[in-house]
């Protein structure tokens, strides 16, 4: 029984698994440098988040978007 | 995952071209080269519309299926960027791209053609973030600064709009429903092949005949 349930755990971790979305990236066989968010390590960066942690990088620009670009967000 | 776009929203757009000296300006961009435009349709007719058009950073890019040296490369953000090192400005992503997107330097090492250059959504190239040699190459790098597009973040009207695409879609979702119109918006003929396209809505149409009888 307990094997049946492992298994069947494991089939639906593994059919959820082909809900995620493949990666973007398209590559030469150049190497073309660090991903955006980890920062240019100068001080003239948008204040809100941490040079080299992607989650806050992402969230940064999202909160930047919405407060920048969204004006319903400061009507309603 | 952020996956970088652009939506320029017609309704919006006054045609004040800031996007483009926004762009010309962040990035020192050199006189003869238009990363950024704004195209007017039906310019001087009543009902003009005008989109500001750059590269759409597409998610299957044609610039990138054409070009013989393989220069162009897509970044975990989704962002369609190039190797100005390998480019050998041969001009076959201007012919496939259907923005006309990719822009030639009138001075370069090839003569009359220079390497192309192209919008890069702000996020620099194949150099190392925010350095020099990135800056000349490719323009500045708000993107490692934490920061949007510089063409949209001055754009007046934010007609523009730039950011993940998640975001971004619904903002524009929002306009769409606080607009509440339908088939007689701009473009919908054109996207879905709509008899009504273009048509004032029926009280509007029916308003206007009782003034004028």
């Amino acid at each position: 029984m307990k094997t049946t349930c492992l298994g069947l755990a494991a089939l639906c971790v593994l059919a959820l698994s082909a809900c995620s979305e493949p990666s973007q990236e398209m590559r030469s066989d150049r190497s073309h440098g660090e991903p955006e968010y980890m920062g240019t390590g100068s001080n003239f960066v948008a204040s809100g988040w941490t040079q080299g942690d992607k989650s806050s990088w992402a969230s940064e620009l999202k909160t930047r978007t919405q407060r920048g670009q969204n004006e319903y967000n400061k009507i309603h | 995952m952020a996956r970088m776009k652009f939506v320029c929203d017609a309704e919006r757009c006054i045609e004040c071209n800031s996007c483009v000296t926004a762009c010309k300006n962040e990035h020192e961009i050199p006189w003869g080269v238009n990363r950024r435009r704004v195209v007017t349709l039906n310019d001087g007719v009543p009902g003009e519309k005008s989109i500001s058009v750059a590269c759409m950073h597409c998610s299957d890019a044609p610039c990138m299926a054409v070009c013989p040296v393989n220069c162009f490369y897509r970044t975990e953000e989704g962002v369609v960027l190039h190797n100005k090192d390998t480019c050998i400005g041969c001009g076959y992503c201007s012919y496939a791209c259907p923005f006309g997107a990719p822009q030639f330097p009138s001075e370069g090492a090839f003569g009359v053609r220079g390497k192309m250059d192209k919008c890069t959504f702000c996020s620099g190239g194949s150099e190392e973030h925010g350095s020099e040699a990135e800056f000349e190459k490719y323009g500045r790098n708000r993107l490692a600064e934490g920061k949007l597009p510089a063409c949209a973040e001055m754009c007046s009207t934010k007609a523009l709009l730039a950011g993940d695409g998640d975001v971004v879609a619904d903002i524009f979702r929002t306009r769409v429903v606080q607009r509440g119109k339908g088939a007689e918006v701009w473009g919908w003929g054109t996207a879905y092949g709509s008899q009504q396209a273009g048509q004032p809505p029926a009280e509007q149409s029916a308003t206007s005949a009782e003034g004028k009888s």
